[in-house]
């Protein structure tokens, strides 16, 4: 009967010390709506979302000429054409669409913000050029919040992890909403890092503040 | 080593037994403190919130009914457990109560190993956060090698347990003679 009643109380103290530390919590937690992967067959239009159209033939872009200063570089959207072989789909869970590597790059090119939700030494040792580092963890700081500030709400913002299932781009998404952030067009680039980096678009590296704002 | 009987009639093997159990103890203790940790207070003095996370994990696994009360529940689960883990690692880092820790240790672990499982099963790919960001020795999605690093914890927590924490322990130091080595569980217990 002892082993009972310790095993009880343990129970009963963890309970009461999660319940409490739940309860002084300063902003409730909002769970995501549904985190279940959207088959690929399964996918329909949705309300409120734009048709899903079948991917186009890029145009090949007027190749940039270096002014020698510090410009970003231009992304290649053929050469992510190529390394893309992964449809568009939208992500029904939170209410974004999921793009491939070609309209990503186009965006890159249009000078939209970038959003790198991987770790900080993922972040450091290559990102996306101009990307900013914004974990999920990071959204409720003062130094994120500092950050997203700084995101034009009138353009798409593209979000990206390590690629394929991964969860940390609908995390951040979703924290930012709950944050307030109310942008319209967040766009999750399905491809992660390493298939920008495979495709030769732009990439740098350094830890966060060496030039990681948008 | 002598050969005293204990109450039970088995050989006393107190001692001897219980300088095997130390390093198993201790060391599921860490783990469990480890991830209890992870889960809750990872960089939270930053602002972070590793808990909200680890609810949102628990909401993807689909072991339960979405919406209203089901939610509520994943979220009381996701300080609930932690908190639960953090108390065992200490239970058993310090010898205290280690056969209770054990054995709810045990059936945490089964709990895990048997969703993990579910998760395989149904070739779902989500992160475990069990150790928050941390990822040893298994790294990426919930795979077969998150079960198999469950069911080995759960085995040493099967282990305590079964023959208790050992006398290097607190709990030794302070009288209670319910956890020690040599001990076969409840039947020994008064």
């Amino acid at each position: 009967m002892t082993t009972l009643i310790r095993i009880l109380a343990i129970v009963g103290a963890a309970s009461l010390l999660g319940a409490g530390h739940l309860l002084t919590r300063s902003t409730a937690i909002v769970l995501r709506v549904d985190m279940q992967p959207v088959p690929a067959d399964a996918v329909t239009d949705l309300p409120g979302e734009p048709a899903l159209a079948q991917p186009e033939p890029l145009e090949p872009i007027e190749p940039v000429e270096d002014a020698g200063g510090d410009d970003p570089p231009a992304a290649d959207p053929t050469a992510a054409g190529e390394a893309n072989t992964e449809r568009a789909a939208p992500a029904r869970s939170t209410g974004v669409r999921k793009i491939g590597l070609a309209e990503a790059a186009t965006l890159f090119n249009e000078g939209v913000a970038f959003i790198d939700a991987r770790t900080e030494r993922e972040f450091a040792e290559g990102r996306i050029y101009g990307a900013f580092w914004m974990p999920a963890q990071r959204v409720f700081t003062e130094a994120g919040q500092n950050d997203l500030d700084f995101v034009d709400p009138s353009l798409p913002v593209v979000v990206y992890c390590t690629g394929g299932e991964c969860d940390a781009s609908e995390n951040t998404i979703a924290r930012i909403r709950a944050a307030g952030y109310d942008w319209p067009d967040i766009r999750i680039m399905q491809p992660g890092y390493d298939d920008w980096l495979a495709a030769g678009l732009p990439v740098e590296t350094g830890s966060p503040g060496e030039g990681d704002q948008p | 080593m002598s050969a005293r009987h204990g109450c039970g009639g088995e050989p006393d093997r107190g001692w001897g037994e219980s300088s095997l159990l130390v390093l198993p103890r201790i060391a599921l203790g860490g783990v469990l403190l480890l991830a209890g940790w992870m889960k809750l207070f990872h960089n939270a003095w930053n602002g972070a919130d590793p808990a909200w996370d680890f609810a949102n994990t628990i909401k993807a696994y689909d072991i339960l009914p979405a919406g209203g009360n089901a939610d509520a529940l994943v979220v009381f689960a996701a300080y609930a457990v932690p908190w639960s883990e953090l108390l065992l690692g200490l239970a058993l880092v310090l010898g205290v109560w280690s056969r209770a820790a054990g054995w709810l240790s045990a059936v945490m672990l089964a709990a895990f190993t048997i969703i993990n499982i579910s998760v395989v099963a149904r070739g779902m790919d989500l992160t475990c956060s069990c150790f928050g960001e941390i990822e040893w020795p298994c790294s990426g999605g919930i795979s077969w090698c998150h079960v198999g690093r469950n069911a080995a914890l759960m085995l040493v927590a099967g282990l305590i347990a079964w023959r208790g924490g050992g006398r290097v322990a607190l709990g030794w130091l302070l009288g209670d003679r319910s956890s020690g080595a040599g001990r076969q569980g409840w039947a020994d217990e008064e």
